[in-house]
């Protein structure tokens, strides 16, 4: 087989694994970061990173899934030095969503993105390596031994983590509700928070 | 799977998930849609192809991959088969009997249509027009909308081999060549080789839309709604054989939660009657026409009070204005004889 060949099979490959995993790649950059144009550049970052330890892939990786979420994980970490690897290619990328149409970014997304901004904020409040953890377990849904895997660290490792963000967190909301009757999460709700605001007369 | 221990400490992981997503839920996020994750993929391919030195990599890492891929769909079924308490989905009712009974009709009148004789050497030809509406902050922190129309005109090669072609209130810009294609980015190739049978057909768009929205991804949206959409956006931005359309017409009246709307309205002002699912707060609808049943476009409203306006107001429409086969870029096929159903 020529490495012609070659070639377009493993970007075959990378165009399943891109269909694949891009949504989750994506989700979960912007549910770390609250920033959608910058989501954008992680996902194209950890695809640009993933083709440049695709030997890994061939060699070492079981779950592309976990794979992909532990470079997104490097990736938002030095989100400026792996920018600077690929800039080039980072360049020719198109800014902005040229395909506006096709019901594509269907409006929530202001109030999605101040959803998503508490969000952020609350997970300001725990350490990077726990924020890690939890991002990748509890919103992009790894197992634990899969996060493991994908941060290098041993699964119990996973399960202190874990469990020094729940604590954390019950304390937040405990904090913010106090005697209420209980509101889930932090006051952030999954619906379009509208009704809290005043139409303009 | 049947070792007690691996299942008690499975379900320890999972209550401390569930507790934990309790304390701090996941965000919605914005959905890229397929069009644009496929141009996004699409140039990225094309970054992967630049001359540049890389070491020739053997045919072993296929096959590795492919043992890859069923190891990862080994570990999603593990996930997915505890029950996922924290979904936010409600479990819907099936498709009302109103809405399958549209969905066989216009089915059947979509199988009766002439099968194109597409070659590869042709194109596929779109032409819509759409309404998006955006809102932006103000500086004092009130929200303003405004609308955007975009007229286009899409060739896309039909089995993918070739470049493609977007034209946009007359700017044209390339699409990378993007054979075979994939469900998210299909060529009219791709479609052609799907399933048939609904059943099927549906599996393979579940298989899709579960891996991305199902148990355990954590997204907000759900397999059911995403299925949903993403058997829209075939049907109204691309071109497949007969049988393939009608065959996506029965597969979503087996998609719970699916209703009819009496009448609703695309971007070029047609009215007709639609085929509907309600998901967070906005109808997602694809609009027929009444005497005919074909499809005229699809749209997108609000069902209650939000931010960006109230029950009624419409978020984007489009409007499918013609479609076909033709034999080069550039070339059109003509604009059907519209307006008669109002």
């Amino acid at each position: 087989m020529s490495s012609k060949q070659t070639q377009a099979g493993e970007r075959q490959l990378f165009a399943e694994l891109y269909d694949q995993h891009a949504r989750t790649v994506f989700a979960h950059a912007y549910r770390s970061t609250g920033d959608r144009d910058l989501a954008d550049d992680i996902v194209s970052l950890t695809f640009l990173e993933a083709w440049r330890l695709r030997r890994k892939l061939r060699d070492e990786v079981l779950h592309p899934r976990a794979w992909l979420l532990a470079i997104a994980t490097n990736v938002l970490r030095n989100t400026a030095r792996t920018a600077r690897r690929h800039r080039d290619a980072m360049s020719r990328l198109p800014r902005r969503d040229p395909i506006p149409d096709f019901a594509d970014e269907v409006v929530s997304r202001i109030t999605d993105a101040n959803t998503a901004a508490a969000a952020v904020r609350a997970l300001d409040q725990l350490g990077g390596p726990e924020r890690e953890v939890f991002t990748l377990v509890v919103w992009s849904g790894l197992g634990y031994a899969e996060a493991a895997q994908a941060l290098g660290i041993p699964v119990g490792t996973v399960r202190s983590r874990l469990s020094r963000v729940r604590d954390k967190l019950r304390r937040i909301v405990d904090a913010e509700d106090p005697p209420e009757p209980r509101r889930v999460g932090l006051s952030l709700s999954h619906q379009p928070v509208g009704h809290h605001q005043e139409r303009r007369p | 799977m049947s070792n007690t221990r691996t299942d008690h400490s499975e379900w320890n992981e999972h209550s401390e998930r569930r507790e934990l997503a309790r304390l701090l839920p996941p965000p919605p996020h914005p959905e890229p849609s397929p069009s644009q994750l496929a141009l996004r993929r699409d140039i990225l391919l094309a970054e992967f192809a630049r001359p540049r030195p890389f070491s020739a990599l053997t045919a072993r890492w296929r096959g590795l991959v492919a043992v890859t891929a069923v190891a990862t769909a080994a570990a999603i079924t593990a996930v997915t088969l505890a029950p996922d308490p924290s979904s936010s989905q409600d479990p819907r009712p099936p498709a009302t009997a109103a809405s399958v009974d549209l969905l066989d009709r216009i089915a059947k009148v979509a199988y009766a249509q002439p099968q194109p004789p597409a070659q590869d050497s042709q194109f596929t030809y779109l032409r819509t027009v759409s309404h998006t509406r955006t809102m932006t902050e103000d500086t004092d922190g009130s929200m303003a909308g405004a609308d955007t129309t975009s007229n286009t005109e899409r060739w896309t090669a039909v089995d993918g081999g070739r470049a493609g072609l977007v034209r946009r209130e007359g700017v044209d810009t390339p699409l990378p060549a993007i054979a075979p294609g994939s469900l998210n980015s299909p060529t009219y190739r791709l479609l052609a080789t799907l399933p048939t049978d609904p059943e099927a057909l549906l599996k393979l768009v579940y298989a899709d839309s579960r891996l991305n929205h199902g148990s355990g991804s954590a997204s907000t949206t759900g397999a059911d709604h995403e299925a949903f959409i993403a058997i829209g956006d075939l049907l109204r931005s691309s071109v497949a054989p007969p049988q393939v359309d009608s065959a996506l017409y029965r597969a979503a009246a087996r998609i719970p939660g699916v209703v009819t709307v009496d009448d609703s309205v695309d971007a070029a002002g047609r009215h007709g009657v639609a085929v509907a699912r309600v998901e967070d707060g906005l109808r997602f609808e694809w609009i027929f026409d009444r005497t005919t049943l074909g499809l005229l476009g699809t749209r997108t409203v609000l069902v209650k009070d939000g931010l960006w306006g109230g029950p009624g107001d419409e978020v984007e429409s489009t409007a499918v204005l013609a479609q076909g086969i033709v034999g080069a870029l550039g070339e059109a096929v003509p604009v059907q004889g519209a307006e008669s159903s109002h």
